[in-house]
């Protein structure tokens, strides 16, 4: 498949571009890599290709001729960087299926197509496609995923880091595979760092900087350059540099445009061996003696050790072309900030009120809430929210994002309670709804609703430390009923951590089905189906997630049985007792309020 | 500073445990930096969790910064002495904010406030984060997570840090100020375990250790391993492109000590 583009722009909300006044022309059947450090638009750039952003504006041609049956888009398919995002299914087979599904392919059709697909990706059916994808090694995952993007025929297939994270006799596999998927006649686009693997194989080579195109052509003609990779911010691949250099010596002629033309090279034309030492004295000799068959490898003493490995310090001692490190830090150093040198940290606003003012707050609103039934109190409690969500300058598109995964579901429910066979007040196509039903659905949404909205404003103006002290002063009565108060307060404090983490993972299952089937956006992304589809993979990451978290709260040494020293020191002044005055006032008003109406 | 004397490990595997390494002996000494290797799922982690307490052998004996691993009150205390910097980044940062992630670990060691304080702030210096005390952990990226995870290391004092793969899931920039970060406390006598997939990353390490078939295969210098050994061909490895270029310079009638490992080694050739 064809792909042009022309003067696309893309731009995260409020942002400046992402991505600028790209126009590319990707022909049929080629191989091209695209790389550029992080935050050069790289990533950007795929989605836009896969079709999984609008572009703000300029447009994406695909030309794929007569051959294909699918919407041009979904013609598309593209394999993100961690496979943990993408695999849905309880099944290999299953998860293959989906794409397959969503393209309507009729079932008996499906097994063959998923076993081919699997064959090109080197998984044999019989042996992968009963079992769990998530219980799969890396790189056997990684197959998965491209073998589900293989499964439904595309005609571009768009890869992000395929090798990272991998061990290098999967990088190696796969980077067999990618070939083997040139020649059969796909078209591919490739993002990735690691170019000393993938520029060897491109036809073609795009270099992106700071969200346009620094490059765009053939590798060696990139190779060859050195300044083009470097302005870039990128290391050229060793061949080239260790070419280069061989070339301004005079070994060769030009620089070669893989490892392989170099070793030639430097087979007909010898390097000079140099005249001193630049190692050691002793390495290489002790090195010799070392080389023992494997297995009987622990007989060493250490003085044999410290000999051999005295190396140290003049490792990579001057190997950063950058300034070192310490230089580096003096300069990202703000000079003496006077608050960070007082004892606590003590934040202006909500943040420096007390933890215990503010959880007083959440308890008693809502309790309050739950107690509310009539419209009235809710819209005040709704306004007063607002007003200080305002107050605590938390920024609309902010509470948005957090908001949006609730809204569908609360949408749905409210609907649902609204449903009424028995004496219906009107119809919404096949539905009969009730005013009552709607009345009493929609008050207890959004006693929900406003219930998350009080924990967001609570999470949002109190970082960890300060929640974690104020819920536990508030629990430590409990610990003489032999109760680990500590356990639960650390337990609470990293839980609501995982918010912003869930939301961030939620996105990407998001995109990653949308790659796989129909490019849902907007509210259709958050259909039950596709909600049902992402539960299980986000429980997993969680209950993972959870384990590593559990794993380095042990290492660093948490004992729960051992005192602590807490950085954050409760202290409850003036303000913080108008606060909790403020806080039961308005409470009891709004109880008051709830009563009467 | 570790001392493991034919030990065993095993791991879970769904229901059921198994033995995931036998017979293991390793010495490593203070001060030194050590790279370990192995295929996905050979046992590496498994062994070097065992080094802070948090497995403990089923065989063998073990003793880390002078204490018996056998007995269960020295695997509290010897995470004083060696701490683990893990693959993940967004699953090490247990505070909301870099400040109080480095928190943490003091506040288990019961240091007093304000000695504490000044503490945080040194190590933030240390790690480059300095400017991020403040920001909220969600908009850390990779590098900055595993810079604040090195602290955490930094805030308990440990003698030794084990990377377990801490640079895999980083980009080259990342990978490169880790890696960095790594060398100089190293150098100020930091005793690094260094846990890897990445062949440029084993050839520059001064001593090298290979796991594999449940047992240790490899434990040496990387000349030897690289050069000499055909282990890299057995399993599978591809060579970095200074060891292909070595090679060539092998058959060519170079002496062993001549030979490249790094990119940084082949460069100085010319």
């Amino acid at each position: 498949m064809r792909i042009r583009t022309e003067h696309l722009f893309f731009c995260y909300e409020g942002g400046r571009p992402a991505v600028q006044d790209i126009s590319l022309d990707i022909p049929t059947g080629t191989l091209t890599v695209l790389c550029g450090v992080n935050g050069s638009g790289k990533s950007t750039l795929l989605r836009l290709l896969a079709d999984l952003a609008q572009p703000s504006s300029g447009q994406i041609l695909y030309d794929h001729g007569k051959k294909t049956d699918y919407k041009t888009a979904e013609a598309v398919s593209m394999v993100f960087q961690q496979p943990e995002t993408q695999l849905f299914a309880g099944t290999v087979h299953k998860d293959i299926e989906y794409g397959l599904m969503e393209r309507g392919v009729s079932k008996e059709k499906r097994t063959e197509i998923i076993a081919g697909a699997l064959a090109k990706t080197g998984l044999a059916y019989d042996e992968f496609a009963g079992r769990s994808p998530f219980l799969l090694s890396g790189g056997e995952k990684r197959r998965v995923c491209i073998a589900g993007a293989l499964a439904v025929q595309p005609g571009l297939l768009i890869l992000d880091e395929p090798t990272a994270g991998l061990d290098p006799q999967a990088a190696q596999a796969l980077l067999e595979m990618v070939q083997q998927l040139r020649s059969s006649g796909l078209t591919l686009i490739i993002g990735t760092h690691d170019l000393d693997s993938f520029l060897p194989v491109a036809d073609k080579v795009i270099v992106m900087k700071q969200g346009a195109i620094h490059y765009n052509g053939p590798a060696p003609a990139l190779t060859a350059d050195p300044g083009l990779l470097a302005d870039a911010g990128l290391t050229p691949p060793v061949y080239a540099s260790m070419g280069r250099r061989a070339v301004q010596h005079g070994l060769l002629e030009a620089v070669p445009d893989n490892l392989e033309e170099l070793l030639i090279g430097l087979e007909k034309h010898p390097l000079p061996m140099p005249q001193t030492d630049r190692w050691p004295a002793g390495t290489g000799a002790s090195a010799r003696s070392s080389a023992m068959s494997p297995g009987n490898q622990n007989t060493k003493t250490s003085e044999q050790h410290s000999a051999e490995y005295s190396l140290k310090g003049t490792w990579k001692r001057d190997h950063s072309p950058r300034s070192s490190r310490t230089e580096r830090v003096q300069t990202i150093i703000r000079p003496g900030n006077p608050r960070l040198e007082q004892n606590t940290p003590r934040r202006p606003g909500w943040q420096g009120l007390d933890p215990r003012a503010k959880w007083l707050g959440m308890i008693l609103g809502s309790l309050v809430l739950l107690g509310m039934n009539t419209l009235l109190p809710l819209l005040l409690t709704a306004g007063l929210l607002a007003g200080l969500a305002a107050s605590a300058r938390i920024s609309w598109r902010r509470a948005f994002r957090f908001f949006r995964p609730f809204l569908l579901m609360f949408l749905f429910l409210w609907l649902l309670s609204g449903l009424s066979w028995s004496s219906p007040d009107f119809a919404l196509g096949p539905l009969s709804l009730s005013y009552a039903g709607l009345v009493r659905g929609g008050i207890n949404v959004l006693r929900f609703l406003l219930l998350i909205a009080l924990g967001f404003l609570f999470t949002e103006t109190t970082t960890g430390a300060p929640l974690r002290e104020g819920l536990e002063w508030g629990i430590a009565p409990l610990r003489t009923l032999g109760i680990r108060t500590r356990n639960w307060s650390l337990a609470v404090s990293v839980t609501l951590q995982f918010v912003p983490w869930i939301l961030g993972k939620l996105a990407q299952l998001q995109l990653a089905l949308g790659s796989r089937g129909r490019r849902a956006r907007g509210v259709a992304r958050w259909s039950p189906r596709q909600i049902a589809l992402i539960i299980v993979p986000l429980l997993i990451l969680v209950l993972g997630m959870g384990d590593e978290l559990a794993t380095a709260v042990e290492s660093r040494g948490y004992d729960p049985a051992k005192q602590r020293t807490p950085v954050y020191q409760l202290r409850w002044s003036r303000r913080d007792t108008l606060a909790a005055l403020g806080i039961l006032a308005v409470a009891a008003m709004l109880w008051w309020v709830a009563r009467i109406s | 500073m570790i001392r493991a004397h034919n030990i065993s490990l095993s791991g879970r595997e769904g229901q059921h445990r198994r033995t995931v390494l036998q017979g293991i002996n390793i010495h490593i000494e203070p001060g030194e930096w050590v790279a370990l290797t192995g295929a996905n799922g050979c046992g590496k982690t498994s062994l070097i969790r065992s080094f802070n307490g948090l497995n403990t052998p089923s065989g063998g004996s073990l003793s880390v910064a002078g204490l018996d691993l056998r007995l269960p009150e020295n695997r509290m205390a010897v995470k004083q002495h060696v701490q683990l910097v893990f693959q993940n980044p967004e699953a090490q940062t247990v505070g909301s904010t870099p400040f109080e992630d480095i928190a943490f670990g003091l506040e288990n060691r019961g240091l007093e406030r304000e000695r504490m304080i000044a503490r945080i702030h040194e190590i933030l210096q240390q790690v480059g984060l300095s400017h991020k005390a403040e920001a909220e952990a969600s908009t850390l990226s990779g590098g900055e997570r595993q810079r604040l995870a090195v602290g955490c290391c930094l805030a308990l004092e440990a003698k030794m840090i084990i990377f377990d793969e801490a640079t895999s899931m980083l980009d080259p920039e990342g990978r490169s100020d880790i890696l960095e970060l790594a060398q100089g406390l190293w150098q100020a006598g930091t005793t690094i375990l260094w846990v890897t997939q990445r062949m440029e990353e084993l050839a520059a390490s001064p001593r090298i250790a290979v796991l594999g078939k449940g047992q240790l295969l490899y434990d040496g210098s990387p000349r030897s391993l690289f050069y000499t050994s055909e282990l890299p061909e057995n399993l599978g490895w591809l060579p970095s492109p200074a060891v292909r270029v070595g090679k060539l310079l092998q058959k060519q009638g170079w002496p062993l000590h001549l030979l490249p490992l790094t990119g940084q080694d082949l460069e100085e050739l010319l």
